[in-house]
């Protein structure tokens, strides 16, 4: 520590206990964090990636001492600025909070008060601290010594506000008046209102549409240049790190496996793990599926091709009613889609844009306000719900940790559509269940199939929710984000998975997604989804190599590329200078 | 507004639904109870009395529709009809002598004790575990299982005939005449002590426990986390952000809960022969006065509307989201 | 059995465990009690007793034996709470799931009726009731479910309303599941510690109404309640000839099956909200690995953290008292 060179954060031998309570026979304390050390330098950007339950929270939780109970720092140190932040008093850290050290926090849509203007919330912090300070660091800092009027402040606030691109309006809204990206902007102008040393970032985009997570990072960099504060960024987008990182720690269960450069890290991975998490990251085109994607499509795909799903003009018009007015909303808008036996269309849109609407149209969830849908030849009747038509098509859902009803079995949950669409008698349904979750990857099957949910992992509990929706043997299979959910080691074996599926059981498959690398991985065909309606539409090949519409030109343009080595080694010379 | 404007609506409704039950009941109640009603008071009453109640009870001959209206006319020149325990006074005149009483011990009880309570709530959610929140949940979760107007015979038969530290009955002084005069203002503060003192031990349990989950809800917000990393000092985080947060819906619990807090109040009133509402409500009781008991029940569903109303409007000012048009 | 967790974690809570455990009893003393005392409506003795040996609980204004009267009232008064309980959470839970999970027109509707039924104060109308239908226990439980079934309906709303986006629900619709197996196989049985729980309160709310009715003189007062012992010692004048323990054991008793019923829910909040009582237990370990600290260094839960690893380190120590000064 005597260094020319003294680290900004120097955390040594963290360890952070999850306390447990002992009158219960089987608990035991947890160790959440163990001997985890780094130091972070003036001006880095230093990424901690892991999976989701790999401790990263929790540390930076640690770091800001505001642990939920029952976690305890049970170990290490932690020097910023020359005082370990684990000894010093809670008014000596009230002073260093936020002045020096401030956060962006996972979910911006929590993260405000919802009772408070974001003027008051900028207003508590500035009064709370050394309000002398701040004049000098305001670049209209007068040459007054007093402390600054409220008129100042005001200015220091719209002056950083403009830094994020929000205009001095956003003041007298309330948090719910915001929309997902302007929350977060805001709350990254709330972390550098005090011009801090040290920003830690917790999955800052994570919740975020894809165009809105590209042009956060780039604000956020930009503004790294022109203030020149450190950032600690967690985050599980391995891509968006190696793109942009200083320096990335890797951590699983807890333990920090490796600090080194991104370079270092695609040169020579050296652990498995950060192997297997470099080889997930690059899933854009993973050989083995494009392999067989092309194959396929070179075969007889575009002769004779029936048609399995088609939407014509379809228009969902939402009313709200009130006692005096009534509104509208358009959600789509004149929607024509065909999509062929065998094939995968990938409905590609940002959240909010129409694309679970369609599906539930499709589903018979809901009703199109006007339009036809076809499932083959036969038109599905907008006034009833046609139970042949519900066999005939089947989804997945995204979350497979709540598409599983907790209190019932596996077997239940696979014997209940054979049952209801009578595809075999009561006595085989069993053997009918084994046979699906071993054609679903889950083997041996009788050590599956008499389990609850919840003794499941995600991959394979996604894995159920296929099999689920085979079992009455559908043509058409809807998949909504079928892999979001899973930590990226998982994904790749569960899109092979519906791949393989599709083959086999000449499924058509409906993929809707906001990740264009999974689209373009899976898909035969993509239609983009702008505000209800479809901008572009095409072969995968084609509209991503050669994108038309602005909108789809801004997606490809948002996907984190995997930078190449040279451009990372100049990304350090750079730094360095 | 729009928020507000439903509430309103739904107040209205709920007083529209009140009036017809109110309507509706002696009309169709099976039994004809009404009928041997009649029969225990002949020779009683006098005959004008008779028909002034055969009149009000329906029993006029009408069709039942030609009697609602009859009976909304007569309730909008504030005419509930003629009462039997103390005729012939008009029931209006019988309730608005007691109104104003009951108005006051309910109000004063049930605001300290929403006050008191909510505050401990705050205060034992934010030090949760310690000794105080181990051990005032319960001790009130005990006083709560009381019925109020044991609580008041209880403490009483304490503070009033054993210890004799307040007045027995009545809402003020008997040689003592209503008056702006302190003397008089702090004889109603003695006679009120008792009987709001049971009340507020009955329900402050609630309102102290309701306050402290929501609190421990709100605690776990990231907006909570983002506060204190903010550095702000704790007493800011705890009521300005936790606390202000966490009492919306305990407002809302409020509301609902104020309606069964007053009920509770009239039977407390009873006990201390409050000449309130609740005093009122046993003579008629008592005399089977029922244009009184159905003046009562209007009177004090209509009390517990306008509360409410006024709850909803300040709901509207502590939280911004019921105020944005969409 | 996951899902079934909380039934065996509500036998653990030593709060719901004790709660259990007194409500059996007190429920096994109303089955059996009345068989082993005197007759409670005759006159025996002596009015206005005091407690003695021949009466432990003394006699009434009537000279009534106030302990008969208290171990057989307490049966007509639990039997109709209970049924109370039970009722009002059928309804509840049928009216609550069918407006929330069918939403539209019908959920407005029946909104707008539970919304009503919550806001006329439902003593006052419960009392209306009462003076016009005949007296009787069959009365007694219709009234006090009229007047209280719509807070569940609505608390049973609201939890609708959540589970009914999961996304188990829309696979149930999407394999084909019909109506009534999606509400009562896939649906309630989540709400079954919710349920539990508005029973628990709709029974304390159901008992202590009907003691108030009683207790104004409406309902059958020729049988012997808990509420119409103390309608009778309050129309004997009990404050005034200050005969406390005509109204004493029968209070106290309405407060224990309260106490006990309030104790069972605590104790189901504290299983299925482990939030609740997470930080007692941490405090526990703490204070076992030698911190003492105010309780204010613990404040809102978590902020003031220690370095444990060297328990004896006085700076460790003072850091913490200081914390909690700040706090204090």
């Amino acid at each position: 520590m005597k260094h020319n060179h003294l680290p900004l954060l120097q955390l040594s031998n963290l360890e952070v206990t999850y306390l447990s309570d002992l009158s219960q026979a089987d608990t035991q304390d947890f160790i959440s964090v163990q001997d985890v050390s780094f130091d972070i330098q003036e001006g880095e950007l230093f990424a901690l990636v892991g999976e989701s339950g790999c401790g990263k929270s929790t540390l930076i939780n640690a770091v800001l001492r505001t642990l939920n109970p029952p976690g305890v720092i049970s170990g290490g140190q932690c020097f910023f600025l020359g005082s370990d932040l684990f000894q010093i008093t809670e008014s000596k850290l009230n002073q260093l909070r936020w002045s020096a050290l401030s956060l962006v926090p996972q979910s911006a849509m929590n993260a405000l008060n919802p009772v408070l203007n974001i003027w008051a919330q900028f207003q508590d912090v500035l009064e709370k601290h050394d309000q002398q300070d701040l004049s000098l660091k305001s670049s209209m800092s007068s040459s007054q010594i007093e402390q600054p009027s409220e008129q100042e402040l005001r200015t220091l606030v719209v002056e950083t506000l403009e830094l994020v691109e929000l205009s001095a309006d956003v003041l007298k809204l309330y948090p719910h008046e915001l929309s997902g990206g302007m929350r977060q902007r805001v709350t990254i102008a709330l972390a550098l209102i005090l011009r801090p040393k040290l920003i830690i970032m917790d999955e800052p985009t994570t919740a975020l549409d894809v165009i809105v997570q590209h042009e956060i990072m780039q604000v956020v960099l930009r503004l790294r240049d022109e203030l020149g504060f450190s950032i600690l960024l967690i985050t599980h987008d391995l891509p968006l790190v190696l793109s942009l990182a200083d320096r990335v720690g890797i951590m699983q269960k807890g333990k920090l496996l490796k600090v080194a450069t991104p370079t270092q890290l695609l040169l020579e991975p050296q652990i498995d793990y950060i192997a297997q998490l470099i080889h997930a990251s690059k899933i854009p085109i993973p050989k083995a599926l494009n392999s067989k994607l092309t194959i396929e499509s070179a075969l007889p795909k575009h002769q004779a091709k029936t048609v399995t799903l088609k939407a014509k003009n379809l228009v969902k018009i939402y009313k709200q009613k009130s006692f005096w007015k009534s509104t509208q909303k358009t959600v789509l808008q004149n929607v024509n889609l065909e999509l062929y036996q065998g094939e995968t269309l990938a409905l590609v849109g940002a959240s909010g844009s129409g694309k679970s609407t369609l599906a539930r149209l499709f589903m018979q969830m809901e009703q199109p306000t006007s339009g036809e849908i076809y499932l083959g030849e036969k038109r599905l009747d907008p006034k009833k719900v046609d139970r042949a038509f519900k066999t005939q098509i089947q989804m997945v859902f995204q979350d497979p940790f709540g598409a599983l009803n907790p209190i019932h079995t596996i077997a239940y949950h696979l014997q209940r559509p054979l049952l209801i669409h009578q595809v075999c008698t009561a006595q085989q349904v069993r053997a009918q269940a084994l046979a699906l979750l071993e054609s679903v990857g889950l083997s041996p099957a009788h050590e599956f199939i008499d389990r609850y949910p919840h003794a499941l992992s995600g991959g394979q509990r996604q894995r159920v929710c296929i099999a689920r929706a085979l079992a009455s043997r559908p043509k058409l299979l809807i998949a909504d984000e079928p892999t979001s959910m899973l930590d990226v080691s998982l994904r790749e074996d569960l899109l092979l998975l519906l791949q393989q599926l599709i083959q086999e059981h000449q499924l058509s498959l409906l993929l809707i997604t906001h990740d264009l690398s999974t689209a373009q991985a899976l898909a035969d065909q993509v239609a983009i989804l702008d505000q209800g309606k479809i901008v572009e539409q095409g072969l995968t090949t084609e509209v991503f190599q050669n994108p038309q519409h602005p909108f789809t030109q801004r997606l490809v343009k948002a996907i984190p590329q995997t930078p190449n080595l040279s451009a990372s080694q100049n990304l350090r010379e750079d730094q360095s200078v | 507004m729009s928020y507000i404007l439903k509430r309103f609506v739904l107040y209205f409704l709920a007083f529209c639904v009140s009036l017809i039950l109110n309507f509706l009941l002696p009309r169709l109640m099976p039994g004809d109870p009404v009928g041997t009603m009649f029969a225990r008071f002949k020779g009683r009453l006098s005959p004008e009395a008779m028909d002034a109640l055969k009149q009000s009870l329906g029993f006029s001959g009408d069709s039942l529709l030609d009697q609602f209206w009859a009976y909304l006319h007569s309730l909008s020149q504030g005419d509930l009809g003629l009462s039997v325990a103390y005729f012939p006074t008009p029931v209006t005149e019988v309730i608005a002598t007691g109104l104003w009483w009951t108005l006051w011990l309910a109000g004063l009880s049930v605001l300290i004790s929403f006050i008191i309570g909510t505050s401990l709530g705050i205060l034992i959610a934010w030090r949760r575990g310690s000794w105080l929140d181990q051990s005032l949940p319960p001790l009130f979760a005990f006083l709560g299982a009381f019925p109020y107007f044991w609580l008041a015979m209880l403490l009483l038969w304490v503070f009033g005939f054993q210890l004799d530290w307040f007045p027995l009955r009545h809402a003020y002084g008997d040689d003592l005449e209503p008056s702006w005069s302190w003397l008089f203002i702090s004889d109603m503060f003695r006679h009120a002590a008792l009987p709001a003192l049971s009340i507020i031990l009955a329900t402050l349990g609630g309102w102290m426990l309701s306050m402290r989950n929501t609190m421990i809800t709100v605690l776990g917000e990231d907006y909570i986390s983002l506060a204190q990393a903010k550095g702000l000092s704790s007493k800011q985080v705890m009521l300005r952000y936790a606390a202000r947060n966490a009492i919306l819906p305990n407002l809302t619990a409020f509301g609902m809960a104020i309606g069964f807090v007053v009920s509770g109040s009239l039977l407390t009133e009873i006990v201390f022969s409050y000449p309130g509402q609740g005093y009122l409500l046993v003579q008629a009781v008592r005399a089977q006065d029922y244009p009184l008991m159905q003046g009562l029940f209007l009177t004090i569903t209509t009390s517990v509307l306008c509360a409410n109303c006024l709850l909803d409007l300040l709901y509207v000012l502590l939280d911004p989201r019921t105020r944005s048009s969409s | 059995m996951k899902h079934l967790k909380w039934l065996s974690a509500i036998l653990d809570n030593p709060k719901s465990k004790y709660g259990l455990i007194l409500i059996a009893l007190l429920v096994l003393f109303a089955c059996i009690g009345p068989f082993l005392v005197v007759d409670p409506t005759q006159s025996l003795a002596r009015p206005h007793q005091a407690p003695n040996l021949s009466h432990f609980f003394g006699t009434t204004g009537q000279g009534q034996d106030v302990l008969a009267q208290t171990i057989v009232g307490a049966g007509p008064t639990l039997f109709i709470g209970f049924t109370v309980g039970i009722l009002v959470t059928l309804i509840g839970a049928l009216v609550g799931v069918l407006a929330g999970y069918l939403g539209g027109l019908i959920d407005e509707l029946l909104t707008a009726l539970i919304n009503v039924f919550l806001v006329i104060p439902g003593l006052p109308l419960a009392i209306i009731l009462a003076a016009y239908l005949p007296t009787g226990m069959l009365s007694m439980i219709l009234i006090l479910t009229f007047t209280g079934w719509a807070w569940t309906a609505r608390v049973i709303r609201a939890q609708t309303l959540s589970l009914r986006d999961k996304d188990f629900i829309k696979s149930a619709q999407v394999i084909g599941e019909p109506l009534w197996r999606i509400l009562i196989i896939e649906l309630l049985p989540h709400m079954a510690s919710l349920l539990l729980s508005t029973f628990i309160g709709t029974t304390i709310y159901a008992i202590g109404a009907q003691v108030g009715l009683e207790f104004l003189g409406l309902g059958d007062m020729g049988s012997v309640t808990w509420g119409t012992n103390l309608y009778w010692a309050a129309n004997d004048q009990a404050l005034l000839t200050r005969a406390w323990w005509t109204y004493v054991p029968t209070g106290l008793s309405i407060a224990l099956v309260g106490f006990a019923l309030a104790l069972i829910n605590f104790g189901l909040d504290e299983v299925t909200n482990p939030r609740l009582t997470v930080d007692r237990i941490w405090r526990h370990r703490l204070q076992a690995m030698g911190y003492t600290f105010s309780r204010a260094s613990v404040y809102i839960g978590q902020k003031q953290v220690h370095d444990f690893s060297q328990p004896s380190s006085p700076q460790a120590l003072e850091s913490a008292e200081k914390g909690g000064n700040d706090e204090a």
